[in-house]
């Protein structure tokens, strides 16, 4: 078999290539996943299905018609990833879910041609509460909406005389916005003229698609006439933003406490005052009837309309690549705090964005670093020209250091937003700040005095910032290190107990009396095995010379004489007649010596065993 | 046997065993071991070591908060970069100069705490260490050297004991200095006990060098170059030296 060729290597290695690039598309299925915000409702309310698509190329999913449920698509959302080559789209569809009776409903399984399908979904809707209202809005199509939570006779308790009663509005300036738009909003809560009622919280949302500013805890009080009746009136001012695109009603409720009067049981019956005077009865006054009357305190909500609002996408198609997603209208400049600077000082450089929008997202990279100037990341400061946050400036301050001298400029800045009136990304650009760098020695030579180090120093007084940032170490000295501590510790304990050792050892050295018995003990272990030798060798002279000259040892040291001067005349002196065993050892020596007399080998060993017990003595 | 020649044979016998017993290269190579794994010990410690900085980007943080207007913190930071960088004349021009702003008078230290300021305390440490070493060693392996180098050693000896006496004097002396501190805050004030509601005892400026004490639950005892001792919170100051400073005494 012939080996491949170049080109049909190369064939081979286009093919994998393409291969892996392609595989994952082709094995990736169409995933599906389906989810409701709340899988318990109460019959008047809608719930959000959310579908979302994970596909190359996603199709709209067929949602079945479940009996008792108004499916209706309100948005879709779109997102696209580009991973390892491979195209990744999602597409999330939206739709408004909406009961038209109670019970237990289910959603079945959401398919997508050609690829997966989603669990069945289960919820229950509950019937309306006792003594709650719809949220629809009131027959007469009155502009103004029925307060709404509120039990139907203790909204007829707590209502005027002419049948008005409290309720929430939300006065936005437009009805269409954008995803992260932020607009003001005025939430009002109304109350008409005399009903006693009392803030149990802030407004709140209740839906997901939208974001509320924080509220302010002192919101304006006023009194207006609406319709013709007058209403005291409680205003918040915040902003608002959309998360989501579609279209969503913006349902807002607060929490009120609202003292409620109940009839007495009098009011309920016959007036008896009235039966005993007749029509004339002086008692017939609704004063006195009130008199009589309990006032309690019952918690209620109040419900927005729920206005639909459309909240359209961020459009994807012509996006520039420094948008960060501040929606608004904004006005984009630019600030040195120098214009003549030295090499290696820092100069601070502000970018002030300043307009209408949502500050938060509003976000900038500053100057990036380049050949000729070394740049750091930028720190914001918000200013806000109004309560809610939505009008203000937001400050980049960013350090700056130019590292070539000569004429130059602060290259100019860009910022990019979303205009949501014109629907159109809009790049703004600041203009360029000419600036003068001079080498850092030019300018030390005049401000250095002459006492100081000959050393450059910026125009604040201060030798410039070390471009090198050096080596890192540990401020604690190494003195405080255990392992230090304990190292240098050792090494002198170490020495010092072998200085004592050593010591010991001259010592001992040095004292002559162990040294002489130590010796002597040597030369006895020595005459000793000596001995032993000779019985095993039949040596009977070699025995007693050796006996004899282990007992002299050990006598001379007894006596503290040299061991040469330990004779038979000298034993018999000093032991007085005591020794007469060592004697008779003596003795038994020179005859043998003298006559080379074989002694037999127990008689050896009987000496053997008798010295040994006289050394020991000794 | 008579006595000298009995020590005689004692001591040719000592000897012998000494030869025989002690080997030279084995000792050299023990000690070649612990001489790598102390140096080791001694770059792992670095390594690990807490509150790591550098000189030049402490000096680079001083300046920045010079000109944001913060004395206290720039002289710490500056304070910083010169225990790590004694001899960088830019960090004690600038230190002056902060000072000088501030209405601040440097520290004005003895003749000899000038003298102990003459190495850094790594410096000092190091040296005493290594003079240490070197005595420990000559006294251990020096009868193993040959006759003619034994003098010089025991002169090179008697030099670096000396060494470390001097290096524990100047580190005795320079001890103070790891518990010196610096005010952080304007319009502090020493309290007359570790208490919110104590009565002050006497203000304190901000950037100046106090010698914390004692620590106290959220107060530290400091005293100030002039005398004056009190109690400040914990948060109004901070030691140049971050981690926690034995007493002297022990």
């Amino acid at each position: 078999m012939n080996p491949p060729t170049a080109f049909q290597r190369f064939l081979l290695a286009g093919v994998c290539a393409i291969s892996v690039l392609v595989a994952p598309a082709w094995s990736a299925p169409s995933q599906i996943i389906a989810q409701l915000d709340r899988l318990g409702l109460p019959l008047g309310e809608s719930a959000q299905l959310a579908v979302t698509v994970k596909d190359s190329q996603p199709v709209e999913p067929n949602v079945p018609p479940v009996d008792g449920l108004e499916i209706t698509p309100v948005g879709q959302q779109s997102s696209m990833q580009v991973i390892n080559g491979a195209v990744f789209a999602e597409v999330r569809y939206v739709y408004q879910v909406t009961p038209n009776r109670s019970g237990s409903f289910t959603i079945p399984a959401i398919a997508v041609p050609g690829g997966g399908s989603t669990q069945p979904i289960a919820f229950h809707v509950d019937k309306i509460p006792t003594g709650q209202n719809s949220r629809s809005p009131r027959p007469g199509g009155s502009p103004l909406p029925a307060p709404s939570g509120t039990p139907a006779e203790e909204e007829a308790a707590w209502a005027d005389a002419k049948g008005q009663s409290a309720f929430l509005r939300v006065v936005l300036p437009k009805q269409e916005i954008t995803v992260g738009e932020l607009i003001p909003v005025e939430i009002k809560a109304c109350f008409p003229a005399g009903v006693a009622a009392s803030l149990n919280g802030l407004p709140m949302l209740t839906g997901g698609a939208f974001a509320l500013n924080k509220l302010d805890d002192n919101p304006e009080q006023t009194r207006e006439v609406i319709d013709g009746q007058p209403y005291n009136v409680i205003t918040w001012s915040s902003a608002l933003s959309a998360v989501e695109a579609g279209d969503y009603p913006l349902n807002l409720e607060l929490p009120v406490m609202v003292r409620v009067r109940e009839k007495s049981k009098r009011g309920g019956g016959r007036n008896s005052f009235k039966d005993f005077f007749g029509d004339a009865s002086p008692f017939d006054d609704s004063v006195v009837d009130d008199f009589f009357d309990q006032v309690t305190e019952k918690p209620l909500a109040l419900h927005s309309d729920g206005a639909l609002l459309r909240i359209q996408p961020l459009p994807v198609q012509g996006r520039p690549p420094d948008f960060s997603g501040a929606v608004g209208k904004f006005d984009v400049s630019t600030e040195a705090s120098v214009i003549r600077a030295v090499t290696g000082d820092p100069i601070t450089l502000k970018m002030k964005i300043t307009g209408q929008g949502n500050f938060d997202r509003v976000a900038t990279n500053g100057l990036a670093s380049s050949a000729g100037w070394k740049s750091y990341k930028p720190n914001a400061r918000f200013e806000p020209a109004d309560r809610e946050g939505f009008a203000g400036t937001k400050t980049f301050e960013q350090a700056i250091v130019p590292t070539r001298a000569g004429p130059s400029e602060i290259p100019a800045l860009s910022f990019s937003y979303f205009d949501p009136d014109t629907r159109s990304y809009v790049t703004k650009t600041t203009s360029p700040i000419p600036i003068e760098i001079v080498p850092g020695s030019a300018i030390a030579s005049a401000l250095v005095p002459s006492t100081t180090p000959a050393m450059a120093r910026a125009t604040d007084g201060l030798v410039p910032d070390h471009p090198e940032t050096g080596r890192v170490s540990s401020l604690s000295p190494v003195v405080l290190a255990p392992w230090f501590l304990m190292t240098n510790a050792l090494m002198a304990a170490a020495t010092a107990i072998g200085l004592l050792v050593r010591r010991w050892r001259q010592l001992r050295a040095n004292d002559t009396e162990r040294v002489r018995a130590a010796a002597a003990s040597a030369a006895v272990r020595e005459a000793v095995s000596e001995m032993d030798e000779s019985i095993k060798n039949r040596n009977s002279v070699g025995f007693f010379h050796a006996a004899r000259r282990a007992v002299a040892e050990r006598l001379a040291e007894r006596w503290s004489v040299p061991a040469s001067r330990v004779t038979l005349a000298e034993i018999q002196a000093r032991l007085n007649g005591s020794g007469e065993n060592i004697c008779a050892l003596f003795k038994r020596g020179d005859e043998v010596a003298y006559s080379h007399e074989e002694v037999t080998a127990s008689e050896l060993t009987q000496w053997r065993a008798n010295i040994s017990q006289q050394l020991a003595h000794l | 046997m008579n006595l000298p020649s009995l020590r005689h044979c004692v001591a040719a016998r000592r000897r012998e065993k000494r030869t025989t017993k002690i080997e030279v290269k084995p000792v050299l190579l023990v000690a070649l071991v612990a001489g790598v794994l102390m140096l080791c010990s001694a770059f792992a410690a670095e390594e690990a070591a807490p509150s790591q900085e550098s000189a030049p980007a402490l000096f680079n943080r001083g300046n920045a908060l010079v000109r944001e207007g913060k004395p206290g913190p720039a002289i710490l930071a500056y304070e910083r970069a010169q225990e790590l960088a004694p001899r960088d004349p830019a960090i004690a021009v600038n230190l002056q100069a902060v000072r000088d702003t501030a209405g601040l008078a440097a520290p004005t230290p003895a003749w000899w705490q000038s003298a102990a300021c003459a190495l850094t305390m790594n410096e000092w440490a190091w040296s005493g260490s290594l003079a240490l070493a070197f005595v420990c060693g000559a006294i251990s392996l020096g009868r193993l050297l040959p006759t003619r180098l034994r003098q010089p050693v025991k002169a090179l000896s008697a030099v670096c004991t000396v060494t470390v006496l001097i290096s524990a004097s100047a580190l005795w002396l320079r001890w103070p200095e790891l518990s010196r501190a610096v005010v952080l805050n304007s319009h502090v004030t020493a309290l007359i006990a570790p208490a919110e509601s104590a009565g002050p005892v006497f203000p304190l400026a901000e950037g100046e060098i106090v010698t914390a004490k004692k620590e106290l639950r959220n107060f530290v005892l400091v005293c100030t170059a002039d005398g004056r001792s009190g109690w400040v919170a914990r948060a109004q100051i901070e030691r140049v030296i971050p981690a926690p400073v034995p007493n002297r005494a022990g």
